[in-house]
């Protein structure tokens, strides 16, 4: 009895032992030896040549009216300016909005191919020894005009859009300037590229 | 089968075992101290909109309209609560997996602020009617239903967006550690 209990305990740790080693996969040693995480053992550039399935990232998305603003005298004010050439010294009438037309696009922006970028070491080395306000600004990704309309009196065409997208994108850029918006937006997207590669500049920089 | 040896052979296996364990937990800490130190940024996204009202109204003066431009800025945050037990490594028959389970993203907050203002005249704002009246304009109002009407057209694609941010950014952390990335979105409870 005592013999067969020498034999069965083993043999019950054996299969254990056998089973946890099966569920667990290969690569046990590493935790065995000190000072070697298996995260540093395993990383390797090639592992990240999936990574380039990854397209896009978005780090800002909004929808911004782009205005074409008609400006001009009033009636009063064209009455006040008739009147002010008979009493010299006084100031001539400031103009005034008259209309205008309001263009409303969509506008995403972010980094294109970014997966390309993170699989690249060389370009992950360039990346990484910048700061983050050194890193390239996100891109406009789409623009999509969703809304138009005239108001007041505008003389100009307010029924197109306009094709040229590097005409398109310099006025958009021009409007978010005005508003102190652009860069907040670029501020916003390089911080998002540096988290989204700070995890792997660690091995890049290596 | 007697002697020691086959209580050594168990012994060492188990070692073995537990010592893997180990690791993946260790594992395990790093990427979740990756994921609070770089996700939160990426896990969320600003949708900013510049509303943009205009209202008018005939004065006295033909052909010169009493003319009310105002802009407003406000800034859609949608993203995720990423809790540090969403992140797990395990082991399933030999395949490495890093798992995330989230809640599906969500709304966080509104920001809204003045940036324009422009008008030609004082007093309320008035609009004209279609019926060729005049009617007074709560701008406040009709801004904050417009914040609505946007946040019920853009909401499903800005969380599509912040969905496949926070895909890529575990992309990277599985590929970096050679694991294969199973993330899952889940309801709130």
């Amino acid at each position: 009895m005592k013999i067969r209990l020498l034999v069965l305990i083993p043999l019950v740790l054996l299969l254990t032992a056998g089973a946890l080693t099966l569920t667990r996969g290969a690569g046990f040693l590493s935790g065995l030896i000190p000072g070697l995480t298996k995260a540093e053992r395993s990383f390797s550039w090639t592992n990240m040549t999936g990574l380039r399935e990854l397209d896009r990232l978005h780090t800002a998305f909004l929808v911004t009216p782009v205005p074409e603003l008609s400006l001009g005298l009033r009636k009063r004010e064209q009455v006040r300016e008739k009147i002010s050439v008979f009493l010299p010294g006084s100031p001539s009438p400031e103009k005034q909005i008259m209309g205008g037309c309001v263009r409303v696009f969509e506008v995403s922006f972010g980094y294109e191919r970014i997966g390309r970028i993170l699989a690249d070491p060389e370009a992950m080395r360039q990346l990484c020894a910048l700061s983050v306000p050194g890193l390239p600004p996100p891109s406009i990704l789409d623009i999509n005009g969703v809304e138009m309309r005239r108001f007041g009196k505008y003389d100009g065409a307010c029924e197109e859009w306009d094709q040229d997208r590097e005409r398109l994108e310099a006025r958009i850029r021009e409007e978010l300037l005005k508003h102190d918006l652009y860069a907040e937006i670029e501020g916003r997207g390089r911080l998002a590229l540096a988290n989204l590669a700070r995890p792997l500049c660690k091995a890049a920089l290596q | 089968m007697k002697g020691p040896l086959p209580c050594l052979v168990a012994l060492f296996l188990l070692c073995w075992a537990c010592a893997d364990d180990r690791a993946e937990r260790r594992m395990e800490e790093e990427i979740r101290g990756l994921a609070a130190e770089y996700a939160a940024q990426i896990s969320t996204l600003a949708a900013d909109m510049l509303i943009n009202k205009v209202y008018e109204r005939e004065n006295i003066w033909p052909l010169s309209a009493d003319l009310y431009l105002r802009t407003d800025k406000v800034s859609l945050i949608y993203g995720f609560e990423l809790p540090e037990a969403a992140i797990s490594v395990e082991n399933s028959r030999g395949r490495k997996i890093l798992r995330v389970r989230v809640m599906n993203p969500k709304k966080l907050s509104v920001n809204r602020e003045n940036i324009l203002l422009l008008r030609n005249y004082s007093g309320p704002v008035l609009e004209t009617t279609a019926g060729g009246g005049q009617r007074t304009v709560d701008v406040d109002a009709e801004m904050n239903r417009e914040i609505d009407k946007a946040d019920e057209k853009y909401r499903r694609k800005h969380l599509e967006v912040a969905k496949g941010n926070l895909r890529g950014f575990f992309m990277v952390l599985a590929a970096q550690y050679g694991l294969e990335l199973m993330l899952e979105f889940a309801d709130a409870p």
